[in-house]
Order: C-alpha cells, then structure tokens, then sequence
C-alpha cells in the first residue's frame, strides 16, 4: 500500500515539476487572439508575449479539417523581453466553427488560443480591417426593470419564505 | 419498526411512504446542539445548493455554451427568457450566500474540533466539497463570457502552465473540436455536480455512521456518536429547511435589489476588471510573484487543511485547549482578508504576462 502511494507521489511530482521547471527556466510563449469570435474573410490580430527577441513564429489556423498557414511574425523587443502584434487575413472559404490559433517556432515553442469564426460577412469582405473592440470593465446596459406584478410576487415570496422558515425554526420539538 | 433516533411518521402518507421507501433507515441521531445554526451552516448549504440545481436547470434551457453566442444568450436570458433576470439573479446570490456558509462551515468544524478522531475522513471529503464549490464558482463566473470571465480565463490558462500536464484541460489546444468554454460549461453543469453528488452522498453517510460530533466543552474528547442524540432527526431537518427558506428569502431580496450584474462582452489580451471576492485576496500574491502564485498559494492552503488532522492528533475539541492551531488558523484568515481588502480597494492592475 506504502509503495504504491509512493509511486503516485512520484508520478504527481513528476507530472507537476517537469512543465513548471521548462516554464522557469526559459518562459513559455502566450498569444492572444483579438477578437476571439471573426467572420471568415475577417482580420484578427495575434498579439505574442513571453518571447525572446528574434525569434520567429509561424502562425497556422488549426481546426477539425486540417491546419491552414497564416503567415508569420517576428518577436522584437529588447533583453529577453520580446513579443509581436501582427494581423493576419482569415481565408473567406474557412467554414465556421471553433479553430485554434497556433504559434510555432521551428524549435518547438507553441502558444496556441482559441478563435471561433462565423459565416463571412459583407461588412467583412468590404473592410478587411477590423476594428478590435475596445476592453471595458463597465457594466452592459440593459433594460432591467420589471413588472410591478413580478415584483409584487416576488415581494409575496420572500415574505412566504421568510415566515415559513421562522415557523420551522421555531417549531416546537 | 420504530427507530430510536426517529419516531414512526404519524400520518398515514408517512407510514405508506415510510413502509415502501424505508425512509426512517435514514434518520440518525441529533444532539440537541446540532439543532444550533453553526451546527446547521453545512445543511443550510445543502438547501442552497438544491436552489442552485433548481435554477441552474432553468438558464441552462437558455444558455449557449459556444464563445460565439455566450454572452448573447446572457443577454437574452436577462432580457427576452421568462424570469430570466430574476432567476439569473438568484442563481448568482445563492451562489454567493452559499459560497459563505462553506466557508463558515469549514471554520465552525475547524473551531470545535470536529475533524478529530474518527471524523478525518470526513474532514478531507469536506475539503473535497470546499474544492468543487468554488470550481463551480469559478466555472459558473466564466460562463457569461464578459469581460471580467475573458479576464477569469486567461488567468486560469496561465496558472494552468505553471502546473504542466495536469493543467492540460485547461489549453486550447486539449480539443480541436470543442472550445475551452463549452468544456467549463460541461464543467460546470456535469462533471462538478456528480463529483459534488458523490462527495456529498460519502459526507452524509459518514455523518450518519460516526453521529455530529459532540459539543466542544473543556473536557469533550472526541469519539463516535453514533446513536446518542436527545433531539430528533425531524426537528434538525425542520430547521436545516427553515434555514434553507430563509437563504431562498435572502437571494430572493438581494436579486431584487441588485440583480446579477453582466459586463461589456470580452476582449483578451485586456485587465480592466477584477475577480469576485472569493478569489480577489490571491491578487497581492499574484502581483508579487506572478501567475504561479495561482497555483502555489492555493496548494500551500490545501495541504496546511489537510494536514489539520495529522498536527492536531489531541483527542480534545475545546478550542481553549487547541490554541496554537486556532491561533495560526486565525493569522492566515487575517492576511487572506487583509489581502482581499488592499485588492478590493488598489486599482486594477495587469497581472498577465
């Protein structure tokens, strides 16, 4: 019993330090994909960090059907810092679903990030660039007001629940 | 047969149901302290979490798991899906309420002494529950794919780094078929709800076979209940329900006051935002020493609470007589607080790589 909780101590370890001591010891490339829902003939933007200077990244569009190339890009930057913005046309024939974005050097560094594409859109074919949404920690507007009714009958509710819970709390034992 | 923890139900549904189902083998023995509300607090998350089921059924009916539609489909259940905003609403606020009584449960059973022998089992199956809570929190914050859950995500998908493969579920690239947020979804409302069916099924039936620990006076020692219980299993159950409505009554208030906010849709790469309170304290620790801070920090509380039982082996549940671990327990829960406020109240600060 001992020597099998053991092993899967050892296993665990293994499984958690190896990653943990590649990622340490020479930081692991992230990309971020804007916007992460595209039409298929739109513009997204592939933003890298945690790179090293110079090195080169191909970028590919992996979905069920296969891997389509997008191109590449180049991290730049300075000390051991490095990372790239680039935007990349998403072919208008790519059938919509859920791809993943993947940036790969020849030595095998890989970031990868989801992407869903739609159905092509005219506004799309029209205007190739896309104008990435500007990030907003506000609340969405909605209009949230009810019903005098819902809120007369939730205001019952409460009361109901409120006195029916006392009632049991306090029911004689 | 009449049980000695439980009478024979009078009525005659009872007795038809009673002779049929055998429900009377359910019952187990109450002290009369259990009837207390620190006593009920892991009962009074049980009722909250029926509310959960209860409702996370009905948005689910309008809730499109896909990166594409998330946050749309949120939109609609607000606005266009019958009581969509109020039952959104008290989904959110019993999640928090719940989330709470965990927490006070684990403090309460942690202050009395109720881990000890032969309840350490129970105790690690708890901490089980505590884990599934919040990984239904977490999974259930990402859902609405706003700002504040893109911003969820990408942490979650650094920390998920730091621990190598076991973080793989975590990638994009785990599935090339279904995306990372349908997975949560799946998360959220399969794989979470049977692990807490399970755990909860184990925690009930260990509570039943060892009985509520006893009340935690200078000279208890810890030991099996089992059978001992001057208060009636119906009475505790009367008051778990009576709290349980009054949990329904307090969501039910709050989502009418304050309905469950929905931010602008995401955008990654982004820090605009924070997380909720139960996990915002991990942001000054997160500052300090970067996204494995995530991962580390949280372990290092895992193992201290599963090594409760092995530090503190004394058979006494007094808290006069455990002072050292109350005290150090009590330090951590000042500086996750502490952390918690100075995060609350600092600025929004890019964490990310």
């Amino acid at each position: 019993m001992k020597a099998y909780l053991v092993r899967a101590l050892i296993i665990v370890v293994v499984l958690v330090l190896t990653p943990v001591n590649l990622v340490w010891a020479h930081g692991e490339p992230v990309i971020a994909v804007e916007p992460a829902v595209a039409p298929a003939g739109g513009q997204i933007t592939v933003i890298g960090t945690e790179m090293e200077p110079g090195e080169v990244f191909a970028i590919t569009l992996e979905g069920p059907a296969g891997s389509i190339p997008l191109g590449e890009a180049t991290a730049t930057g300075e000390g051991e810092e490095g990372g790239f913005t680039a935007a990349f046309t998403i072919p208008s024939d790519v059938a919509p679903g859920s791809y993943i974005v993947r940036a790969a050097t020849e030595e095998g560094e890989v970031a990868t990030a989801d992407l869903t594409l739609t159905e092509p859109s005219a506004e799309a074919s029209a205007a190739p660039a896309m104008v990435v949404d500007e990030p907003s920690g506000e609340l969405h507007a909605l209009d949230r007001a009810k019903p005098a009714g819902q809120i007369a009958a939730v205001a019952v509710m409460i009361a109901l629940s409120a006195a029916a819970g006392f009632v049991l709390i306090h029911k004689p034992r | 047969m009449a049980s000695t923890v439980q009478p024979a139900p009078r009525s005659r549904l009872g007795q038809w149901l009673n002779e049929r189902l055998g429900l009377q083998g359910l019952a187990y023995a109450v002290p009369e302290h259990a009837n207390s509300l620190p006593y009920l607090l892991g009962g009074i998350t049980f009722m909250g979490f029926i509310v959960l089921f209860v409702t996370g059924i009905y948005l689910a009916q309008f809730y499109h798991p896909h990166p594409a539609d998330a946050h749309e489909s949120v939109v609609y259940i607000i606005t266009g899906a019958p009581l969509g905003d109020l039952v959104r609403s008290i989904h959110f606020w019993t999640a928090q309420i719940v989330t709470l009584t965990v927490l006070l449960h684990m403090l309460r059973v942690l202050f009395t002494g109720s881990y000890k022998r032969p309840r350490e089992i129970n105790w690690y199956v708890g901490l089980g529950l505590l884990a599934v809570t919040l990984g239904l929190v977490f999974t259930g914050s990402v859902l609405k794919f706003d700002q504040e859950s893109v911003e969820a995500l990408q942490h979650n998908k650094e920390a998920a780094n730091v621990i190598g493969a076991l973080g793989g579920w975590f990638s994009a690239e785990f599935s090339r078929t279904v995306p990372l947020l349908t997975r949560l979804f799946n998360g959220h409302t399969t794989i979470l709800p049977m692990l807490f069916g399970l755990l909860i099924l184990v925690h009930i039936y260990l509570i039943k076979q060892h009985g509520i620990s006893p009340k935690a006076t200078p000279d208890t020692v810890s030991r099996s209940m089992a059978g001992e219980g001057e208060s009636r299993f119906s009475v505790h159950l009367w008051r778990m329900l009576g709290y349980g409505l009054f949990v329904l009554a307090l969501a039910l208030l709050l989502s009418l006051l304050f309905p469950a906010p929905l931010g602008q849709p995401g955008v990654a790469g982004a820090e605009v935002t924070k997380p909720w309170w139960m996990f915002v304290w991990l942001f000054p620790a997160e500052a300090a020493w970067g996204a494995q801070a995530l991962v580390i920090v949280p372990a290092i509380l895992a193992v201290l609470l599963a090594l409760v039982p092995t530090l503190d082996r004394s058979p006494y549940m007094s808290p006069a007589r455990r002072r050292v671990l109350l005290i150090g327990a009590g330090l951590i829960l000042v500086v996750i607080v502490i952390s918690g406020i100075v995060a609350t109240l600092q600025p929004v600060a890019a964490h990310l790589d």
